[in-house]
């Protein structure tokens, strides 16, 4: 599924985020990528939905190259990801129906299957009763449950979660692991990134440590060792 | 492609609508530079205008002496309608003038008695003329020069006074309207660029404020063309909403200065709102074309660095 092969990723003046990194995904699995802040978590994230390219190395998805991604395909690449972030990432000047509609709309979906597929989705992540709301007017935790669902309207095959419960009390990341958790069970493969150790040792999944840009290991039914 | 344009019209939409501040902020700086615009059409018309008046008062006046025939008259008006250098010629009798500047002179008795007692002698108070306008102002020399050549140069004189007098007064008028218009240029150079410079930033700001918004679009897998495009509509709206208002503005502003010009250019003025309706499409179409592509291009910049993948 996931094929990263020696990736290195540079930043100007002098820091290696991401150094020599090599990792396979199978597909349906759930990996929690954990460490400290500034370990390069985040940035081994950013390139696997090509926000940034790396700087060596070769990263591979579904059978497909993106190392050297093309601008005008990276659309295409990320309505075949579904992520979610700490600060959730939603419009601010459109409702949770819409926010949800925008991504479905971007892949040129019409109307009717918009109209068909879009409730069930919020009934999902139970916000059917929300969907005109702005999201400055939904908690965090549904705010968070608005952005997975609107990761979920391509059906992808891998969900990225960068710290996803980071602004979230302990009940509000709870449910979203939960979430997090049904959704593998569908056979999506979920990338995990967290600092939460509570979370990581609650999961009993695989757990890949990182410490200075490099995987300093990778468990397959791990816990948060730093 | 429809379903596409119809999504992309109704981003747009709502955009403006949610954004209503944002919008009428970039409507007000619009209509600021299109104002800049329209008043300096509205200057030069009035330049123009004032040296077409001034230009269409200057004539050259011969006076015949009382031994001339009429034929020789006719025959000389004749030939002076025929020079390519003619506009008109008007003959004026002895008692025309007469009439003339007893109308003229209405209130002033002293010159009235004085005419009366050279009327009581029979002497002939003033002479038949032939009034010459030329096509152009610079033509009046080569009028002169014919006319001085003419075979009857004997039976009359030139007044050439009056010519000079206007021939001196439109030089003068036309170096000061030059530099004003020379100054006007430079002037309007400065405000289009400030104006431009005001419709640029505006539009900075407005694409800067959706920049967060512009990257989550991208993280969602919309292409840049779906990104780009509510944006661009969105300029063309304040643009049409702009020239409307421009129009209402520049329609009531010509209702209020029209007694002002009435009276400034006594018996030459210019209707404005004639001359923007026989313009209309040249002044108005033309503005929206201009701004449309100059805040289209500039919201074009603006949006290219959010727009990286």
């Amino acid at each position: 599924m996931i094929k990263l092969n020696n990736i290195s990723k540079f930043y100007k003046p002098d820091v290696w985020a991401v150094n020599k990194v090599s990792l396979d995904i199978d597909p349906g699995e759930f990996v929690s990528i954990v460490g400290q802040s500034g370990t390069g978590k985040s940035t081994l994230a950013k390139l696997l939905f090509a926000e940034e390219r790396p700087t060596e190395g070769t990263i591979e998805i579904g059978g497909w190259d993106i190392t050297d991604i093309k601008q005008h395909e990276v659309p295409y690449l990320r309505r075949q990801i579904g992520f979610i972030f700490q600060d959730f990432k939603l419009l601010p000047k459109k409702n949770i129906y819409e926010n949800i509609s925008f991504a479905m709309q971007t892949s040129g979906m019409d109307d009717s299957q918009i109209k068909k597929v879009l409730p069930q989705i919020l009934k999902i992540v139970g916000l059917q009763h929300k969907a005109e709301r702005y999201p400055n007017q939904l908690s965090g935790g549904e705010q968070q449950r608005a952005a997975i669902a609107r990761s979920l309207v391509h059906q992808p095959k891998l969900l990225i979660a960068d710290e996803p419960t980071g602004n979230l009390d302990s009940i509000n990341s709870r449910e979203i692991i939960d979430l997090l958790l049904r959704i593998n069970h569908l056979n999506t493969t979920v990338i995990l990134v967290t600092h939460n150790r509570d979370i990581v040792n609650s999961l009993n999944k695989r757990v890949v440590t990182m410490e200075g840009g490099r995987i300093i290991s990778d468990q397959k039914r791990g816990r948060y060792i730093l | 492609m429809f379903v596409n344009f119809r999504r992309v019209f109704k981003f747009a939409a709502q955009d403006f609508g949610r954004n209503i501040w944002l919008s009428i902020v970039n409507i007000t700086i619009l209509i600021l530079a299109l104002l800049t615009i329209n008043f300096l059409i509205i200057f030069n018309l009035l330049t123009n205008n004032a040296i077409h008046v001034i230009k269409e008062k200057v004539d050259v006046s011969i006076y015949f002496k009382q031994t001339i025939t009429q034929e020789q008259i006719d025959d000389l008006k004749q030939k002076i309608s025929s020079s390519q250098y003619i506009k008109s010629v008007d003959y004026v009798s002895e008692e025309e003038s007469l009439e003339n500047f007893i109308t003229k002179h209405a209130q002033d008795e002293n010159l009235l008695n004085a005419i009366e007692e050279l009327k009581k002698d029979n002497s002939s108070v003033f002479l038949a003329s032939l009034k010459i306008k030329a096509k152009d102002i610079s033509m009046y020399e080569s009028i002169l020069k014919e006319l001085k050549e003419s075979q009857y140069v004997d039976l009359f004189e030139i007044d050439e006074n009056q010519f000079q007098d206007y021939t001196l007064m439109t030089q003068r008028l036309i170096n000061i309207s030059d530099k004003i218009r020379l100054f006007a240029y430079v002037l309007s150079g400065v405000f289009m660029l400030i104006a431009f410079m005001m419709v640029f930033n505006t539009i900075k700001i407005a694409i800067y404020t959706h920049r967060d918004e512009i990257a989550i679009m991208k993280l969602v897998g919309a292409t840049e063309n779906f990104i780009k495009a509510p944006f661009i509509l969105n300029i063309l709206f304040y643009n049409m909403i702009a020239l409307i208002l421009i129009i209402v503005i520049v329609y009531l502003g010509g209702i209020f200065l029209q007694p002002i010009m009435d009276k400034l250019f006594e018996g030459y003025t210019i209707n404005l709102i004639s001359y923007f309706n026989s313009n209309f499409i040249v002044i108005f179409f033309g503005q929206l074309l201009l701004s449309c592509v100059f805040s289209i291009i500039s919201s074009l910049i603006s949006i290219k660095r959010y727009l990286k993948f």
